[in-house]
């Protein structure tokens, strides 16, 4: 609009003085010149206006985009570096610089019939550097290994989840988990017939066992018991052997008759058993759980052995 | 043992010799138990309670292998 009021002023031809037309003429330009290049600026600035609104519309298509594929790239972020993990452990492999032992190499047909190496099996075998060969090589010796360590050898025991191959082995077992030496409480079936059979014991019999115990170093009194339960071949249960010489009688010394034994299921010694049966649970129960309160090795152990 | 009076009364014997052969394998058993158990026996280590809890320990250890053994 302002350059149509503009060319028709020029046209016109306003002012007829010559003096003012060159000074006009010339501002005029000026004017035009200005005006074209405002012009082109606006156009310009459309243009990027419109540019700035497509890449607005890009990079909103685009965030949501990332929002929906960003746990994958996560979980493909997390497998990469489990990938190069894995890469490194079997390039670590021949690092171990592992002897030619017959062993292995026994151990490699047996575990990978199709990676049999017409060569022993060296270090910079290009089977080591297969991560799944490698993997499977590993569980299996590890099998192999608890295998191994589990092999009772010679007079080797094993109770439950123990395994004691030999004394030398236990005694380390026992100054490891076992406070005070509390040996009293891990009982076999003889100790516990003798523990059945308890009998009526005055108060100055007690109380001298303790001091007796406590003058021996024992922490309780089990000890001092089960060490006299060793000296006696039978559990004082089924009556206590003569000491001027070796029992001949054809029955169990204190019970003579079957009938001592179980009358009709009314009365008699096995009764008698089952009775305190419980009872002898309860008090070891309580007293593994507050001697081995703190060693749980022991506690297993003894709880092993009297439940077995 | 009830149930060995039984067996031994059902293949005939009396009433006491059953109780005698019943009777025969429990000090069978016991005494095989007492030749691993008697490793424990007058063990006593003033010096070291250690060697003394390790002895009674194991004479315990072998005697339920022992009982392991009749169980099977």
């Amino acid at each position: 609009m302002f350059r149509a009021h503009l060319n028709l002023y020029l046209y016109l031809g306003a002012p007829s003085s010559t003096d003012y037309y060159p000074t006009l003429a010339k501002t005029v330009a000026e004017l035009l010149a200005t005006v074209t290049r405002l012009d082109a600026d606006n156009s310009a600035n459309n243009a990027l206006n419109q540019k700035v609104y497509s890449l607005e519309n890009l990079l909103t298509t685009h965030e949501a985009q990332f929002a929906a594929i960003h746990p994958i790239l996560r979980s493909v972020k997390d497998l990469q570096a489990k990938i190069t993990s894995l890469e490194q452990k079997s390039i670590a492999w021949p690092a171990l610089q592992i002897p030619q032992d017959p062993w292995l190499n026994n151990f490699a047909m047996h575990i990978t019939p199709n990676a049999i190496p017409a060569a022993p099996v060296t270090p910079d075998s290009a089977s080591f550097s297969q991560p799944l060969d490698v993997g499977a090589r590993l569980c299996t010796l590890e099998h192999q290994l608890k295998s191994l360590e589990k092999r009772v050898i010679g007079n080797g025991i094993r109770i439950g989840r123990f395994l004691f191959q030999s004394r030398e082995d236990l005694w380390i077992w026992l100054l490891a988990n076992v406070p005070s030496n509390c040996f009293g409480l891990f009982l076999d079936g003889v100790s516990i017939f003798n523990f059945l059979a308890q009998t009526h014991m005055d108060s100055q019999e007690n109380m001298a066992h303790l001091y007796n115990s406590q003058k021996n170093g024992f922490d309780t009194i089990y000890e001092s018991r089960i060490i006299s339960f060793m000296q006696n071949w039978f559990p004082n249960l089924f009556g206590k052997s003569r000491s001027d010489g070796m029992d001949t009688s054809k029955t169990l010394l204190g019970l003579q008759s079957s009938d001592k034994w179980n009358l009709e299921g009314v009365t008699g010694l096995q009764l008698q058993v089952e009775r305190e049966l419980p009872n002898v649970n309860l008090q070891f129960r309580n007293a593994i759980a507050t001697t081995f309160e703190d060693s749980p090795e022991a506690r297993d152990l003894s709880l092993e052995l009297l439940y077995r | 043992m009830q149930w060995d009076v039984v067996f031994w009364k059902h293949k005939g014997y009396s009433k006491q010799a059953a109780w005698e052969l019943t009777c025969l394998s429990i000090q069978w058993i016991f005494e095989d138990i007492h030749v691993v158990r008697v490793v424990g026996r007058d063990s006593r280590d003033i010096k070291n309670p250690s060697t003394t809890a390790m002895q009674i320990l194991w004479a315990t250890l072998r005697s339920h292998i022992v009982m392991e053994g009749y169980s099977r």
